[in-house]
């Protein structure tokens, strides 16, 4: 699968949360990052080249901080310029594509609710970027939401980590999903580093420990139906 | 999670020096709690579908 990963940052180098996700995907060989702001600062887009970036991704994910509950002007721009159609003219066929939003606030995702201090829920706020996708034909996914991201202990940073690099190579946000991504992961680490017997065990335990947990959620579900009892 | 995988995986955490390396296993043990946190749960509910006097 194939990432395109879209950033609108105004001040992209010297945004700790950008860096972490930047940091974080680096070594994702399917995914490429693309950050406007740096690309065309004076925001006047290669329209063409951007039509075919798009082509050729199965991914596409705007990533940015929320500047007074939309994107920065940079993106706006781009999608302005990208989707513009002359008279008679069509946009390319998106189907089959999938849109993705990483999204960092600085207020925390509890407020972002009715009758907290945001009022309104991200999804409502976000709901331009689904319509988006609808017009497109694109698939919407669930958006991944960073919150305070400078508040964040090592632990919350781990986890920002791997849901990230899942987000953006793996369209599935299944718990089952999520674990045999991960393992594969460490078996994969485990080949490169034979001394390390943790990441071995470790894969191997949670492989076996999810074939358990599917089949007892299997033996539920013809208990629920009221099939035979497995 | 046996003892004998939570010394290993503090030990992995504790010497990795790949921080992209010492993340996944951080996040791993926590899938482990969660793991097992949701096995229980299954077992009992299986327990309890299969004690359920309306079907005896």
């Amino acid at each position: 699968m194939q990432t395109l990963v879209i950033v609108a940052h105004p001040d992209f180098d010297n945004s700790g949360t950008q860096n972490f996700l930047r940091a974080s995907s680096a070594h994702l060989p399917q995914v490429q990052y693309h950050v406007l702001d740096q690309l065309y600062p004076d925001y006047q887009v290669d329209v063409a080249r951007e039509r075919q970036l798009l082509q050729a991704a199965d991914q596409i994910i705007f990533q940015f901080p929320l500047y007074w509950y939309s994107a920065p002007a940079s993106l706006k721009a781009w999608l302005d310029q990208v989707l513009q159609t002359a008279q008679e003219e069509r946009l390319p066929d998106y189907q089959g594509k999938t849109l993705g939003l990483v999204v960092s606030t600085g207020v925390a995702a509890a407020q972002f609710t009715a009758g907290r201090s945001e009022q309104f829920t991200l999804s409502e706020i976000l709901r331009p970027y689904q319509a988006l996708a609808h017009k497109l034909h694109l698939t919407y996914r669930a958006p991944l939401i960073i919150s305070q991201f400078s508040h964040t202990n090592d632990l919350q940073k781990a986890q920002l980590l791997v849901q990230y690099q899942q987000y953006l190579t793996s369209f599935s946000d299944h718990f089952a999903d999520q674990v045999r991504w991960l393992a594969q992961r460490l078996q994969d680490l485990a080949a490169q580093n034979p001394e390390e017997p943790a990441l071995a065990a470790v894969a191997a335990t949670l492989t076996a420990n999810q074939d358990h947990l599917d089949d007892l959620n299997q033996t539920i579900a013809m208990m629920k139906g009221g099939g035979p009892i497995g | 999670m046996a003892d004998s995988l939570q010394v290993l995986i503090a030990d992995y955490i504790k010497k990795a020096p790949d921080y992209e390396n010492r993340a996944l296993m951080q996040v791993a043990a926590e899938l482990l709690k969660a793991q097992a946190q949701r096995l229980e749960q299954a077992e009992g509910e299986v327990d309890g579908r299969t004690w359920d006097h309306r079907k005896w």
